[in-house]
C-alpha cells in the first residue's frame, strides 16, 4: 500500500512538472482556429505520453532494485545459516582436513567444542519379593525384603583429541552411596586409535567383548529391570580388565574384537562361578595374562540378524601357591548369540561354556566346591505392540518373555558335594515402554526355579535413561 | 595348561606392525566432499532455501513423524547443462549427546538415492555401518520405520533411529515444497 502511493504522489508530481514543461515548447499566445488548438492538444498528449512512460520504467527499475536486493540479502543469510550449522559438524573444505589428524581441520573442529563428550545413563527399581521372603536373620530382618535401589548412575566422557585418537570412560556409581554399601568404579576406559577399517588399537581398561550385555547395557536397550542372570552369573557382567588389542571390520558384516588382558584371580572363585574373579583394574594381579576374542556376523542378505561368538582363555593362578601348590587355573569361557530384529520383534538367543583347571585343588584350597564346568543359556522374544494400537505413535511398549537355564557347578571336582541350588531356570515375563527413545519404564515378573532351596520370586518396577 | 608369557610380546609387535602401517582411516568428509559424493565432479551446486508457512510445518511433521525445530530448510541443488539431477540435505542430530551428521541424498522426484555419514561424534561403536543405510534406499516414506520394512541394528539403536527420523524429514520436505503434482 504504502509502495502504491508513493508511486501516485510521483506520478502527480510529474504531471505537474509537465505541465509547466510543456509550455517551453507550446506557442503561449491564444489560440485563433480549432485546428490550433488540437495541435497544442496533441503537442501536450505527447509529452504527456513520454513522460509517463519515462516514470513507468523509473518506478519498475526502483521496485525490481528492490526486491532483488531483499532476495540477495535473504540468500546471504540463508546461505550463512546454513553454513553455521553445518560448519559445527563438517569442515567446508577438504584443505582444512589433516591427513595425520594433528592438523588444522582437527583444530577448527574441536575448537567448536567437539573434543569433550559427556553422556551417561541410568536406572532405579523398586523390587518386591513373591512367595519366599526367606525368613529372618538373628538381628530379625527379613532375608529377602522388598527393596528399592538407584541400582546404578552412570557418567560417560569421552575426548575426541584428533579424529584418529579417542578416550572413552565410563564412571559407575552403584546403589547410590558408598556409606551404604554402594561403591564407584570405573566401568571402562580406554584409548582408541583408529588405523584403518580391518584394524584399530584399544587399549586401557577395556570390557571384556563377551554375550550382549557386557559391552551394550544401557537400560533402554535389554529387556527386564534385570540383565540376563546367565549374563552376570556364567558371563560375569560387567566384566572389565586392563588389556590392549585390535578391533575392525574383516569384511562387509563381519566384525572382531581381540584382547590381551590380565588373568582374572582364582583366589576368589566360589560355588557361584568366576564372577568374584574379576579384577576390574583394581591394582590387578597381571602373573596371568588372558586372551579374549569375539565375531560377529551381520549378513547383507539378512538385515536385522546378527550371529557370533565368542572365547576367553586364561590362566587364573597369578602365580599363587595354593596349599603350598602352584596353580595354573585355566579358566576358560566360550559363548554363541544369535540376534534378530524383525519389523518390531525382538529375539535374542545365548549360550555359554566355560571350564575351569584345577578345580579339585582349588576348591580345597578355597574351601569352598567350585565347579570344573559351568554352563547358561537364555532365549528371549519381545514384540512392540504399539504401532498396531496407535499408527503414528513414535513410541514403544513391548510386552517380551524370557527363559535362563544355568548352573555354575555343571560338573564338580570329585570328592567335592554340588550346590544344587545353583542348578536354576528362571522364567521371566514383562514390558518395555519408551515413551522417547532414550527413556524406559519396565515393568517385569521373575520366577525362579532351583533344583534345591527356594528362591524367591520378584516382581520388578523401574525405569531408566540413556543420554 | 601353559600359556607362555611370549605370546603377549609377540601380540603387541604384531599391533605395533598394524600401528606402522601406513594410511589414518578417514572419519570426516568436508562438505566440499559431500556435493561430490552426491552429485559427481561435474556437477554444479545451487543451494535453495525454502520457508514453509506454518501449513506446510504441521504436514511435513505429520509426515515424517518428528518435529522440525527450524523454519529454515535448505537443499543443495545439483544441476547438469541446466537440468536437475538431484537434492542433497546435510542433517545433523544428536545421537546421546553428541551429532551425527548424515547427507541425504534425494533424486529428482524425492526418492531416497543415498545417505552417507559424513561426521560422527558418538564413539564409534554406536554409528551404524554405511551398508545399513542401504536399506533405507528405494522405500517409501511412510515405510521408512523399524515397524515396517527397516530392521535395526544391535549397538546403534539410537543412532539408527535418528537416521530413519532425518530421512523421513528431508524427504517430507521435498513433497511439501518441492514436489510437482502429478498429473
Amino acid at each position: 500500500m504504502k509502495s502504491r502511493t508513493t508511486k501516485l504522489a510521483a506520478a502527480v508530481t510529474l504531471l505537474a512538472a509537465n505541465a509547466q514543461v510543456s509550455a517551453v515548447g507550446i506557442p503561449t499566445e491564444k489560440p485563433q482556429t480549432m485546428e490550433d488548438m488540437w495541435k497544442i492538444i496533441q503537442a501536450q498528449q505527447q509529452q504527456i505520453d513520454s513522460m509517463t512512460k519515462k516514470l513507468e520504467t523509473v518506478a519498475e527499475k526502483k521496485v525490481a532494485g528492490d526486491v532483488s536486493q531483499i532476495e540477495r540479502k535473504t540468500d546471504v543469510l540463508t546461505e550463512e545459516v546454513e553454513k553455521l550449522r553445518t560448519q559445527l559438524v563438517v569442515p567446508e573444505k577438504t584443505e582444512y582436513k589433516s591427513a595425520y589428524g594433528l592438523g588444522p581441520a582437527a583444530s577448527k573442529v574441536y575448537q567448536v567444542g567437539k573434543g569433550l563428550s559427556i553422556g551417561g545413563y541410568g536406572e532405579a527399581n523398586y523390587q518386591a519379593r513373591v512367595d519366599d521372603q526367606g525368613g529372618r536373620d538373628a538381628d530379625g530382618n527379613l532375608v529377602n525384603p522388598d527393596n528399592a535401589d538407584f541400582e546404578r548412575l552412570v557418567i560417560y566422557a569421552g575426548y575426541k583429541f584428533t579424529d584418529n585418537i579417542l578416550f572413552n570412560s565410563e564412571i559407575e556409581f552403584e546403589h547410590s552411596s558408598t556409606g551404604k554399601g554402594g561403591e564407584v568404579s570405573v566401568e571402562f576406559a580406554a584409548l582408541d586409535f583408529f588405523i584403518n577399517d580391518m584394524a584399530n588399537v584399544r587399549a586401557g581398561m577395556v570390557l571384556m567383548p563377551m554375550g550382549f550385555i557386557n559391552q551394550i547395557h544401557e537400560p533402554p536397550f535389554f529387556f527386564g529391570n534385570n540383565r540376563p542372570e546367565v549374563e552376570r552369573r556364567i558371563i560375569p557382567s560387567t566384566w572389565r580388565e586392563i588389556g590392549a588389542g585390535l578391533f575392525g571390520e574383516l569384511a562387509p558384516g563381519l566384525t572382531y574384537t581381540t584382547y590381551v588382558v590380565n588373568g582374572m584371580n582364582a583366589d576368589n572363585f566360589s560355588s557361584s562361578g568366576i564372577r568374584s574373579g574379576r579384577q576390574s583394574g583394581a591394582q590387578a594381579k597381571a602373573e596371568d595374562l588372558a586372551y579374549v576374542g569375539r565375531l560377529d556376523y551381520a549378513p547383507d542378505y539378512l538385515p536385522g540378524v546378527t550371529i557370533g561368538g565368542s572365547a576367553y582363555i586364561g590362566n587364573s593362578g597369578q602365580n599363587k601357591l595354593f596349599n603350598g601348590h602352584k596353580l595354573e587355573v585355566t579358566t576358560q569361557l566360550y559363548e554363541a548369540h544369535l540376534q534378530w530384529k524383525y519389523r518390531g520383534l525382538e529375539f535374542r538367543t545365548l549360550g555359554s561354556f566355560g571350564r575351569i583347571g584345577d578345580a579339585a585343588a582349588l576348591s580345597a584350597a578355597n574351601k569352598t566346591t567350585i565347579g570344573s564346568e559351568n554352563y547358561g543359556w537364555y532365549s528371549e522374544l519381545g514384540y512392540d505392540i504399539l504401532p498396531h494400537i496407535f499408527p503414528d505413535s513414535t513410541q514403544y511398549l513391548a510386552p517380551f518373555f524370557r527363559y535362563e537355564k544355568m548352573d555354575t557347578l555343571a560338573s564338580v571336582p570329585v570328592g567335592f558335594v554340588d550346590d544344587l541350588s545353583k542348578d536354576l531356570e528362571i522364567f521371566q515375563i514383562g514390558l518395555n515402554y519408551k515413551p522417547i527413545p532414550n527413556v524406559v519404564i519396565k515393568a517385569d515378573y521373575r520366577n525362579f526355579n532351583q533344583k534345591a532351596g527356594k528362591a524367591p520370586d520378584d516382581f520388578n518396577l523401574g525405569v531408566g535413561f540413556i543420554f | 595348561m601353559q600359556i607362555h608369557k611370549s605370546v603377549p610380546v609377540v601380540f603387541l609387535l604384531f599391533l605395533l606392525a598394524f600401528w606402522m602401517l601406513p594410511g589414518w582411516a578417514k572419519v570426516f568428509y568436508s562438505k566440499e566432499e559431500a556435493m561430490t559424493l552426491a552429485f559427481g565432479d561435474d556437477a554444479t551446486v545451487e543451494m535453495q532455501s525454502l520457508f514453509p508457512s506454518a501449513e506446510q510445518m504441521a504436514e511435513i511433521e505429520r509426515l515424517a513423524k518428528v518435529k522440525l525445530e527450524s523454519k529454515l530448510f535448505s537443499f543443495y541443488v545439483g544441476k547438469k547443462q541446466d537440468a536437475v539431477i538431484g537434492y542433497a540435505a546435510i542433517e545433523s542430530h544428536n545421537v546421546r549427546t553428541k551429532p551425527e551428521t548424515l547427507l541425504i541424498v534425494l533424486d529428482p522426484n524425492g526418492n531416497l538415492r543415498q545417505v552417507v555419514t559424513l561426521a560422527f561424534h558418538e564413539p564409534p561403536e554406536y554409528q551404524p555401518p554405511e551398508r545399513w543405510f542401504a536399506q533405507l534406499l528405494n522405500h517409501q516414506l511412510e515405510d521408512l520405520s523399524f515397524g515396517k520394512d527397516i530392521q535395526g541394528v544391535s549397538g546403534a539403536t539410537l543412532s539408527t533411529r535418528a537416521a530413519l527420523n532425518s530421512a523421513r524429514k528431508v524427504m517430507a520436505v521435498f513433497q511439501v515444497m518441492l514436489k510437482q503434482p502429478e498429473n
